[in-house]
C-alpha cells in the first residue's frame, strides 16, 4: 500500500514539475497575450501544488489527515498520535497568500492585454508600436 | 526587547494605510488638494520614520520588530541593520521627492491613483529592505512588482505604455513565482524560512533550533537550485543584462517622477536583495561553499559585461529617459561587481553606488521635466537652477568631483577591488565611468544648448515652478551634504567602510535574529 502511494506522490511531483517546464515553455515562446497569460496561471498553480506536497507525508500505520485538533487531547499520547498523522498547515496558508498574490498580478494582465487589443486590434506582442509621441529632451 | 524598535513596523505599515487613505478618501473627498497633502505628509511620516531608524540603527546597532511577538524563526521579523536603514532613507526620500514632484506633474484627476500605487510599491520595497523571512521577501518582491507594472501602464492611452507594463508584468510575474518555487524549497528543507535560521543550518546543518527543528533531507541540491533561482530573480529585478530587456522600456514609458522612484527604489532590491542573501543568508562556509563562489565568479562576469555594454549604449542615447535606463543598468552592475569582491570597501562602494545613483538619476530627472515642461513659460532663473541640478545630476554619475558623493562610491569600489586582489575590477569602474562620461557629456551640451522642444498635450498646461524647483533644491542639497561630509569627514568615511564590514558579519546577524525571543 506504501509502495503505491509512494509511486503516486512520485508521479504527481514529476507531472507537477513537467507542467511547470510546459508551462514555461508556452510563456516564452507563444506570441498571443492570451496564451501567454494562460502559461502564467498554469505555471503558477503548478508551484502551488508542488508546495502543498510538500507539506504531505506518508505515515506507516494510517493515512495523513489535516492538522485540525477534533477535540481537546487528554493525554500526552493523544498529542502524541495527532502529530504523527496530521500534515504541515504552512505551506497551505503560504500557497493561499501565492494564490492571492496570483490573482491580483493575473488580473492586473488581463486588464492590461486588454487594454493592449484596444490600441494594437491583435494580441500578437509582434505588433509594430506607431509612434504618436516621443519624448525628444 | 531593547533591540524591538517600533518605527521599523510602523514604516510600512504607514504606507500601507496611506494608501487605504487615499483609496477611501478619493472617491469621497472632492477637493483634490486635500488629498494632495495626505499624500504630502504620509511621504514626510515615512522619511522621519526612516530617519529616526537610521539614527536608531547607527547608534545601537541591528534593530528588529516581531509581527505578531513571535520569537524567532516563528513568524516573520522585520531586520534593519546599517545597510538596510541606510538605503531605506534612501527610498523614503525618494518617495518624498516624488510626490512632491507629481503634486507638480501628474494630471489632477488621476493623482490619486498615483499616489496610491507609489505608497504600495513603498510598502513593498521597505518589506524587501527589512524582512528577515524568505516568504515575506517573495510577497514584498510581488508588491513592488505588481505595482511597477501598473505605474508603468499610467499612461494607458498610450500604447507604448501599456505595452512597456504587458512585457514588464509577463516576464517579472514568471520570475517572481520562481522566487516562490525557492521559497518553497527553502522550506521543506531547512524547516524554516527564516534567513537568520537557514543561515546558521546551511553553515552547520547538524544544528538544531528551537522551534524549527533540524534540517530535512538532503540540503545540498536544494540549496544550489535556490540559490541560483534567487539569483536570477534578483538579477531580473535590478535589470542586470540579459535580464534588462523590460527596464529601457518601463523608463520610457511611465511618469517621470515614477521613472525617478524605480530608479532609487524599487531596482534597487534586486542588488540588495543579492548583498543580503550572499552575505547573510548563504555566506562563507555554507555546505555549498564552493558552489556559492562559482556563482559570485559568473556574477562577476556577467556584471563585467552588463557595466561595459549599457555603458557603451548610454552614448548613443538620444532621450534622457533612454540615458537614465542604459546608465541605471550600468551602474546597477557596477554595484553588482562590488559584492562579487567580498571586502568592506567593496561593499561599502556597492551600497553607496546605489545611493549615488539614485540621486543622480533623480536630479536628471527632475531637471529635465522642468526644461521640457516650461521651456516656454519658466524664467530664466529657472532654466539656470534645472541645467545646474543636471550637470550636478550628472556629474554625480559621472563620479569625477570628490564634492560629489559618485566619487567616493566609486573610490570605494575600486580600493575595494585592489583589496581582493581584482585591478580588473578596479579597471572595469575606470572603463565603465569613461564610456558613461561620452553619453553624460553629450546629454549636457545638448541640454544646454536647447531652446525649443516639441509639445505634448500635457505640457500646454499652465504650471508653477515653485514646487519643482523646491524638489530640485533640496536633492542638490542633500547630494552635495552628502557628498561634504564624504570629503571632509573621516568618520564619515570611517562609518561607511564600517557599514559595509558589518554587512559581512553574519554571526551579528544570526545572533541578533535567533536569540531576540
Amino acid at each position: 500500500m506504501n509502495d503505491l502511494l509512494s509511486l503516486a506522490f512520485t508521479t504527481a511531483i514529476t507531472a507537477f514539475v513537467i507542467n511547470i517546464a510546459i508551462a514555461s515553455y508556452g510563456v516564452f515562446t507563444k506570441t498571443s497575450l492570451l496564451k501567454k497569460a494562460i502559461s502564467i496561471i498554469i505555471f503558477s498553480d503548478s508551484i502551488s501544488i508542488l508546495a502543498i506536497a510538500i507539506g504531505f507525508r506518508t505515515t506507516e500505520t494510517q493515512y495523513p489527515s489535516p492538522p485540525v485538533l477534533g477535540e481537546k487531547p487528554r493525554t500526552p499520547s493523544d498529542v502524541e498520535a495527532f502529530v504523527e498523522v496530521s500534515v504541515d498547515p504552512l505551506p497551505q496558508a503560504f500557497v493561499i497568500t501565492a494564490i492571492v498574490i496570483g490573482l491580483a498580478a493575473i488580473t492586473l494582465l488581463l486588464g492590461l492585454i486588454i487594454l493592449y487589443y484596444r490600441h494594437f486590434g491583435t494580441t500578437d506582442i509582434r505588433a509594430p508600436l506607431d509612434e504618436e509621441y516621443e519624448e525628444v529632451i | 526587547m531593547k533591540d524591538v524598535v517600533v518605527e521599523l513596523g510602523l514604516i510600512p505599515f504607514t504606507y500601507l494605510a496611506s494608501t487605504a487613505l487615499v483609496a477611501l478618501l478619493s472617491a469621497t473627498i472632492l477637493s483634490k488638494k486635500v488629498i494632495d497633502a495626505i499624500a504630502v505628509l504620509s511621504s514626510i511620516s515615512g522619511f522621519a520614520l526612516t530617519l529616526k531608524l537610521f539614527l536608531v540603527v547607527s547608534n545601537a546597532g541591528i534593530a528588529l520588530y516581531r509581527f505578531g511577538g513571535f520569537p524567532p524563526p516563528l513568524g516573520v521579523v522585520y531586520v534593519a541593520d546599517e545597510a538596510s536603514s541606510m538605503l531605506a532613507l534612501l527610498t523614503s526620500f525618494a518617495l518624498l521627492s516624488s510626490t512632491l514632484y507629481a503634486v507638480w506633474l501628474i494630471a489632477p484627476e488621476a493623482r490619486y491613483i498615483y499616489y496610491i500605487l507609489t505608497f504600495l510599491l513603498m510598502a513593498g520595497v521597505h518589506g524587501c529592505l527589512f524582512t528577515g523571512d524568505v516568504f515575506n521577501f517573495y510577497v514584498s518582491v510581488e508588491l513592488v512588482a505588481i505595482s511597477s507594472y501598473a505605474i508603468t501602464g499610467f499612461y494607458r492611452d498610450r500604447p507604448r505604455a501599456v505595452r512597456a507594463a504587458i512585457i514588464y508584468g509577463i516576464a517579472g510575474t514568471i520570475v517572481t513565482s520562481f522566487l516562490l518555487l525557492a521559497s518553497f524549497m527553502l522550506y521543506g528543507s531547512y524547516g524554516t524560512l527564516n534567513m537568520a535560521d537557514i543561515s546558521m543550518k546551511a553553515r552547520n546543518p547538524s544544528a538544531i533550533t528551537m522551534l524549527s527543528g533540524g534540517i530535512h533531507g538532503d540540503i545540498v541540491l536544494v540549496s544550489k537550485v535556490s540559490l541560483t533561482l534567487i539569483t536570477w530573480v534578483l538579477l531580473f529585478k535590478s535589470g542586470i543584462m540579459p535580464n534588462h530587456f523590460w527596464l529601457p522600456e518601463a523608463y520610457r514609458a511611465a511618469p517621470l517622477p515614477a521613472v525617478a522612484l524605480f530608479t532609487a527604489t524599487a531596482d534597487i532590491v534586486g542588488v540588495y536583495g543579492l548583498m543580503r542573501f550572499y552575505y547573510s543568508v548563504f555566506t562563507k562556509g555554507i555546505v555549498v561553499e564552493d558552489f556559492r563562489a562559482t556563482i559570485l565568479k559568473a556574477l562577476m562576469f556577467m556584471g563585467a559585461a552588463s557595466t561595459v555594454i549599457a555603458a557603451l549604449l548610454v552614448a548613443r542615447q538620444r532621450t534622457v529617459r533612454g540615458l537614465v535606463a542604459y546608465s541605471s543598468v550600468s551602474q546597477f552592475s557596477l554595484a553588482l561587481l562590488g559584492l562579487t569582491a567580498e571586502t568592506s570597501e567593496a561593499i561599502a562602494g556597492s551600497l553607496l553606488h546605489l545611493i549615488v545613483n539614485g540621486l543622480g538619476d533623480m536630479a536628471v530627472l527632475y531637471s529635465v521635466g522642468i526644461l521640457q515642461y516650461m521651456l516656454r513659460s519658466g524664467g530664466k532663473l529657472i532654466f539656470a537652477m534645472s541645467r545646474a541640478a543636471l550637470i550636478i545630476g550628472l556629474l554625480n554619475l559621472f563620479g569625477i568631483l570628490p564634492i560629489l558623493p559618485g566619487f567616493w562610491s566609486k573610490t570605494y569600489l575600486t580600493l575595494g577591488f585592489i583589496q581582493a586582489g581584482m585591478p580588473h575590477g578596479a579597471a572595469l569602474v575606470l572603463i565603465s565611468t569613461g564610456l558613461c562620461a561620452v553619453g553624460y557629456l553629450r546629454t549636457i551640451i545638448r541640454l544646454l544648448s536647447l531652446s525649443e522642444v516639441k509639445q505634448s498635450v500635457e505640457q500646454d498646461v499652465e504650471r508653477n515652478a515653485a514646487i519643482p524647483i523646491f524638489t530640485l533644491s533640496l536633492l542638490v542639497a542633500v547630494t552635495i551634504a552628502l557628498g561634504m561630509l564624504l570629503l571632509l569627514s573621516s568618520n564619515v568615511r570611517e562609518a561607511a567602510i564600517n557599514y559595509g564590514s558589518l554587512v559581512m558579519d553574519v554571526e551579528r546577524y544570526v545572533n541578533k535574529v535567533l536569540s531576540s525571543t
